[in-house]
């Protein structure tokens, strides 16, 4: 390992210890902090949306709940600059929270029942606040205002599943990935199809099953790179394949990087962000059991951070301080045929402890 | 068990080229021939009715299909809607089923034994009966030999499955390699079946006068019914080289083909339904890819649309021709799967509370068998195993499971679980 990676490792290498394990009774699709940091929120199984004090060590929750939902809250995605956080959830709802002054009987700002007819897989903010993109399994991107929830645009009837959206850090592009591994650019402003990336190899037919596609959607800090992250898949069924991020050239629109992150069981980059250091930090999850936190340059062979005991990372998110790392895993033990029941008779769901991993403090 | 010695290959040097699948040795080695215990020789004429047996391996969620509970801590992301049958639901996942249910028998009370599927597959499909020494058939196994081919003459066990075919002798079970299932794979006839161009009707007479008389020299040395199998089977290949026109799929109707899916179900499932409609007596289809530990929610959302395309244009068009009447149709698989949601977004296998669906002959009609707790996580009053459905669907059929027994030379053995019983909730 030469200097400079060393000291990338000394700089962003997560205590042994987590500063704090939140034990719950739910599953979470992704536990996010809120960009002033004070707050951490995770979309829950339960169909609501919960809330921790990320403002001091002791993460205390915050009730009750944020509710409205049904099915699964399956996303979040915050205002950078205001104090607003959008959930989406698999019946079609899409609600907006003004979360600084929610009370003990929150009220959302606006609510739209049927923003999707059914699941939405992914809600993002465009860097100005000014409108909210969704997509789902209904085959449609939709952008909202986000004053009051009135729709923008409306790209239906793609030819796919949808399975993320994200905006361009310059705010006049959106991108949304399919369960074909394409990837769509949107002008926000004419509502065209500008044109596409191939994500193909994060897809494969298997007997009957479409298989991967792109999971997750993210850009460097400067907009130059678009990060498309998955898997390559093995087989459907018991979904297996090797996790692996690409990075296209935004100008160009060429392959310019592929990274495999590991190995057939460990499955699929489930959330992807660009550290501002020069790095893509990585959440993994496959078999039962079987997570990893991966850091990596785009140029290495090898991660320079790589933690593999928080099993199965469905999200993670970084503290805008830059010392703290949300991680939703799952508990231990959560696979098994047959009955599991508690001691006293009772059968056991199972739940997603969030590791608060601390970092050294950065420079 | 018989005593018959192993053949050689001197024995049928000259047919074995034409018999299907090595034949000779498997009957000579494995052929029990059970007969009926209070029945003649000949299986009972029971003519026209018909089994469509459409096997989804792996493990179909219960709570993904036919027993939804949304808004539950194990209900998933999905939401429930109506079907034709007010106050039935099912997952959104079926909308084409929907509105068919009024048709339908779906038993939502299984309570089963096996959780892995090596155990569970076999040890459903041959309806898990007491142990008594023996392998029992495959339902479709037993229904060849209960009902035999009916008037079509066709083979009347044939499995329309994905990958490769032949003739599964496996499934007769004690009953014999006769009543093993003809496999064709990927709805493609089994090689070698056609007459080679090369070989004039002339000649191909000349070959099977030769093959006649090797046959009856290898009969001289064997037990009469080694070469009752071999001669069965052989028969039944013959028959399908007349009929063609079911592997054709260039023929088959293009509206049809779009709407049972050009997915391979979806083909499966409409060339099922030609079988049927050439009397076929027992017709499986078969999909796999359903074993879903991982990323169970995105798999069903992208498996479960293709099986409800197939199977609610089937449901269709057996209601439109009146083949309901006569035609018995079950989907199921080994179990459901886990009402718990594992780390890799998948379920895991769940004999415990599950789900099956029937149709047609000698059923009700848009009736819900039985229910699961709130939760989902156990069967609320009695469930049933599979000991029972294997005595509805012989009832159904008109098969006194109750009082028809197997003779496995001279060991009587009871059609069903003899502890079980039929549904009467589901029997017309």
């Amino acid at each position: 390992m030469n200097d400079d990676l060393k000291a990338l490792k000394d700089q962003f290498t997560p205590k042994q210890k987590p500063l704090k394990v939140l034990e719950n009774k739910r599953e979470f699709s992704v536990a996010r902090f809120s960009p002033c940091g004070k707050f951490l929120f995770a979309a829950g199984y339960d169909g609501h949306v919960h809330r921790w004090d990320s403002s001091s060590d002791e993460f205390n929750d915050i009730t009750p709940a944020l509710g409205g939902h049904n099915g699964w809250v399956q996303d979040v995605a915050f205002d950078a600059a205001a104090p607003a956080v959008y959930s989406v959830d698999t019946w079609g709802r899409l609600t907006r929270w003004d979360y600084a002054a929610l009370g003990e009987q929150p009220q959302p700002k606006w609510s739209v029942e049927t923003a999707h007819d059914g699941w939405i897989t992914s809600v993002a903010v465009s860097p100005d606040g000014q409108l909210v993109a969704t997509c789902g399994l209904d085959r449609a991107v939709r952008i909202w205002s986000a004053a009051d929830g009135s729709k923008k645009h409306d790209f239906s009837n793609q030819p796919d599943d949808l399975l993320k959206v994200a905006f361009h850090p310059e705010g006049k592009s959106l991108v949304s990935g399919d369960l074909k591994g394409i990837v769509k650019q949107w002008d926000t402003a004419s509502g065209q199809s500008t044109r596409q990336f191939d994500a193909g190899v994060l897809y494969k037919l298997d007997r009957l099953q479409d298989v991967g596609g792109a999971r997750c959607l993210s850009f460097n800090a400067d907009g130059s790179l678009l990060f498309v992250a998955g898997t390559k898949p093995v087989n459907g069924g018991n979904v297996q394949g090797i996790p692996t991020v690409l990075g296209f050239d935004w100008a160009g629109g060429s392959l310019k990087h592929t990274l495999e992150l590991g190995q057939a069981g460990d499955v699929y980059v489930t959330d992807l962000r660009w550290h501002s250091a020069g790095f893509v930090m990585a959440a993994i999850s496959g078999n039962p059991g079987s997570g990893k936190l991966v850091f990596r340059r785009l140029d290495d062979k090898e991660p320079f951070v790589l933690l593999t005991q928080i099993a199965n990372c469905h999200s993670l998110s970084l503290h805008p301080n830059g010392t703290r790392l949300a991680v939703a895993g799952t508990n231990g033990g959560s696979n098994g045929n047959g009955k599991v029941v508690d001691k006293d008779g009772s059968y056991r769901g199972n739940w997603s402890p969030i590791h608060v991993l601390e970092l050294p403090p950065q420079a | 068990m018989t005593s018959n010695p192993l053949c050689t290959p001197n024995d049928h040097r000259i047919s074995r080229r034409e018999l299907l699948g090595g034949m000779s040795c498997l009957a000579a080695t494995v052929f029990g021939g059970g007969s009926l215990a209070g029945l003649a020789d000949e299986p009972p004429k029971i003519k026209d009715k018909q089994v469509l047996f459409v096997w989804i391996d792996g493990g179909m969620s219960q709570l993904e299909s036919w027993d939804p509970k949304p808004n539950t801590p194990f209900g998933g992301p999905f939401r429930p809607i109506s079907t034709s049958v007010p106050g039935v639901q099912f997952s959104e996942l079926l909308p084409r089923s929907a509105r068919h249910m009024q048709h339908l028998v779906v038993v939502r009370n299984m309570a089963t034994h096996d959780n892995s599927h090596s155990a569970g597959v076999p040890r459903i499909q041959r309806g898990d009966p007491k142990n008594r020494g023996v392998t029992y058939p495959f339902f479709g196994s037993a229904i060849a030999k209960l009902m035999g081919p009916g008037s079509s003459k066709l083979p009347p066990y044939v499995w329309i499955k994905p990958g490769n075919g032949g003739f599964i002798h496996a499934d007769g079970g004690f009953l014999g390699p006769q009543y093993g299932a003809l496999a064709f794979g990927d709805g493609k006839p089994p090689e070698n079946i056609l007459r080679n161009p090369t070989v004039s009707e002339d000649d191909d007479a000349i070959r099977n006068a030769l093959r006649e008389n090797a046959n009856k020299r290898y009969a001289t040395a064997r037990r009469p019914e080694v070469n009752a199998a071999n001669s069965y089977v052989y028969e039944m290949a013959r028959k399908l080289m007349q009929r063609q026109d079911l592997f054709d799929t260039a023929s088959f109707d293009p509206k049809d083909v779009e709407r049972y899916g050009t997915h391979e179900f979806g083909r499966h499932m409409l060339q099922a339904r030609k079988m049927l409609e050439a009397g076929v007596r027992f017709v499986k289809v078969n999909s796999y890819g359903w074993d879903t530990h991982g990323d169970n929610f995105i798999g069903h959302r992208n498996l479960m649309p293709k099986f409800d395309q197939g199977f609610a244009a089937m449901i269709e068009d057996l209601a439109v021709r009146g083949m309901l009447d006569n035609v018995l149709v079950i989907a199921m698989s080994e179990f459901g799967r886990t009402p718990r949601i594992n780390g890799h977004v998948g379920r895991d296998h769940w004999p415990e509370a599950w789900s099956l669906v029937m149709s047609g002959c000698g059923l009700k009609q848009g009736v819900v068998v039985g229910k699961t707790n709130a939760n989902g996580t156990d069967v609320d009053g009695q469930g049933y195993d599979i000991g029972h459905l294997f005595h509805t669907w012989f009832q159904a059929l008109g098969i006194k499971s109750d009082e028809i027994e197997y003779d496995n030379h001279g060991q009587p053995l009871p059609i069903a679980h003899d502890d079980c019983f039929a549904v009467k909730e589901a029997l017309a």
